[in-house]
This record gives structure tokens, C-alpha cells and sequence, in this order.
């Protein structure tokens, strides 16, 4: 029940954030490696240029993997409609508190 | 070959998130910023396969690089988008931990919507501009007589790196936002008690 009703939040925290940090690193990382002073740094040749465009190719890749994999997470959450609003009730520290006395007399008659 | 496949399930998702706007009640926000930067992505990936499939035998210069400027203003604005969806579902999530929670989760910080904002809108006027300057040099080239004035096209060029790295240094500070953002979300939702297993244990909706 727990996971049903933090269900989208704890999606947003452990995989959509993450995934977007991790796709930031990733175009400061290729931002470094296809900077003048990177790889086409001194005399170009082909193999340089080639070098470029395979990492250029790399970036575009791993960038759209990472969108496509975010947009998916993000399109996947609109399934579980019930946890929008968490099913309507959240517990208050009232119930908590009831939770636990109950639980305490529970063990005391055991 | 990659960009047809990315064009195709962005297509896909666009046509998802389309259907999630129009069969939910609440919560359409986020969803509609969602759609925008899909269908931003989804132009962008087409730009690509234009370049490489329609106008792989034109030899027009001039074509070339408007799409390359194409590509850029698309792929940016995609960037911004991207950033403003997650933004609009942690503020959705935030506040409704609030609300439910008759203010057990904590004061809601104003810097969390005037942080993303502020960021935004200097990642819009640079991501314009990164494309626009690149086109303007890309013509600026193709005009000017070869050999007669080489350190012109390289300032020009130098600028459009020079806003490349500005609009990517403002993209990478919005990852912090995000970052930061999620870990208020988190405790928010920690003093709520809603990811407290024990709390939710006997609590069935």
C-alpha cells in the first residue's frame, strides 16, 4: 500500500532526477570531448575529424536514449491514477498515533 | 537508422502523452509541458533525418545550414522544455504532499519556483541565440569570397561556441535545481509520512 500511495513520488526521486543528472553529465562530459581545445586541438587530420564525428554520433545516441528512457518513466506514471492524489487520504499523525496505541495493546494481550 | 528509430517512438509517446492529457482530469500541467518538449524532440530527430535521407544529394550549402540551425533551435528548446516538465512534477508532487497533508510536510519555498524560472529564462534567450548565431555565421561563410576574410567566419563561429558552452553551463545548473528540488520533495514527503512503511502499513485506501 505503501508503494501505491508514494508510488509517483518515489519514481520522480529515484529515476527520473537521476536520469536527468546523469544526462546533464553526460553533455558536460561530450561538451569537454568535443571542445576546440579537445580533440581537434593542434593540426586536423581525418582521423581526428573522424574521431569527432564518432563522438558526436555517441553523444546524439546516448542523449536520445536517456530523453527517450525520462520521457517513458515520466508517460508511464500517468497509469496509475489512484496514486495521483494518493488514493485520497494520507495518514495524519492522529491515525499514527491510533496505529500504535493499538499496536502496543495488541502486543500487551499476546 | 537511429534517428528514424528515436523519430518513431517519439511519435509513439507523443501520441501517449496526448491521450494522458485528454483522459485526465487533474494533473494536466506537467503532462501538457511534457508533450511540448516531446514534440520538440520528436522535430529535432526529423531534422536529422532529413539531413542524412532528403538531403543527402542536394548540394545547396545554403539548405544545409538553415538546418543545422533547425536542428539546433529545436534541439535547445527541447532541452528547456525537458527541464520545465520535471520542474512542473516535482511542484505538482510538492504540493499535493502539502495540501494532504494539512501542513505536516513543512513550508513550501518560494526559491522553488523562482530558481527554475529565473533559469529558464535565460536558457530560452540563450538557446535562441545559440541557433540564430549559428545560422548567421553559416550564411556569413557561404557569402564571403573564400580566402578573403578568414577571421571573420572564425569570430563569428567563436561566438556561436562561445553561447553553445553559456545556454549548456545554464542546462547543467538546472540538473542542480532538479537535484535539489528532489531531495525538499523527499524530506517533504519523509515529514509527511507517506513513504513511511509502518505509517502506510494498515492504511488501505
Amino acid at each position: 500500500v505503501a508503494d501505491t500511495l508514494a508510488q509517483i513520488t518515489n519514481t520522480m526521486l529515484f529515476a527520473v532526477s537521476p536520469l536527468y543528472a546523469l544526462l546533464n553529465i553526460i553533455h558536460f562530459i561530450f561538451l569537454i570531448v568535443l571542445s576546440p581545445s579537445g580533440l581537434l586541438k593542434g593540426s586536423v587530420t581525418f582521423s581526428k575529424v573522424h574521431a569527432v564525428r564518432r563522438a558526436d554520433l555517441a553523444h546524439q545516441v546516448i542523449e536520445d536514449a536517456l530523453v527517450f528512457l525520462i520521457f517513458a518513466v515520466l508517460l508511464f506514471l500517468s497509469f496509475s491514477r489512484a496514486s495521483w492524489d494518493f488514493g485520497g487520504a494520507l495518514p495524519t499523525r492522529e491515525y499514527l498515533h491510533t496505529v500504535c496505541q493499538n499496536d502496543r495493546s495488541n502486543r500487551g494481550g499476546f | 537508422v537511429i534517428a528514424s528509430l528515436f523519430s518513431f517512438l517519439y511519435l509513439l509517446q507523443l501520441i501517449h502523452c496526448s491521450v494522458a492529457i485528454i483522459t485526465m482530469r487533474e494533473h494536466r500541467w506537467p503532462y501538457i509541458m511534457l508533450f511540448t518538449t516531446i514534440a520538440f524532440t520528436t522535430i529535432a530527430s526529423l531534422t536529422t533525418i532529413s539531413y542524412t535521407v532528403a538531403l543527402a544529394n542536394i548540394t545547396s550549402l545554403g539548405l544545409r545550414a538553415s538546418r543545422t540551425s533547425l536542428f539546433l533551435f529545436f534541439h535547445n528548446w527541447s532541452l528547456v522544455f525537458i527541464f520545465i516538465a520535471i520542474a512542473a512534477f516535482l511542484w505538482d508532487r510538492e504540493s499535493m504532499i502539502r495540501t494532504k497533508s494539512n501542513g505536516a510536510s513543512g513550508k513550501q519555498t518560494v526559491a522553488l519556483v523562482v530558481v527554475p524560472l529565473i533559469l529558464v529564462f535565460f536558457m530560452f534567450i540563450f538557446a535562441t541565440a545559440q541557433a540564430s548565431a549559428s545560422a548567421n555565421w553559416r550564411l556569413t561563410a557561404l557569402n564571403e569570397v573564400p580566402g578573403r576574410n578568414p577571421w571573420v567566419i572564425a569570430q563569428h563561429a567563436s561566438k556561436t561556441n562561445d553561447l553553445a558552452y553559456t545556454f549548456y553551463a545554464f542546462v547543467i545548473v538546472s540538473a542542480i535545481d532538479i537535484v535539489v528540488a528532489s531531495i525538499l520533495l523527499s524530506r517533504a514527503a519523509r515529514k509527511a509520512s507517506i513513504s513511511d512503511k509502518v505509517g502506510n502499513q494498515n492504511h488501505t485506501p
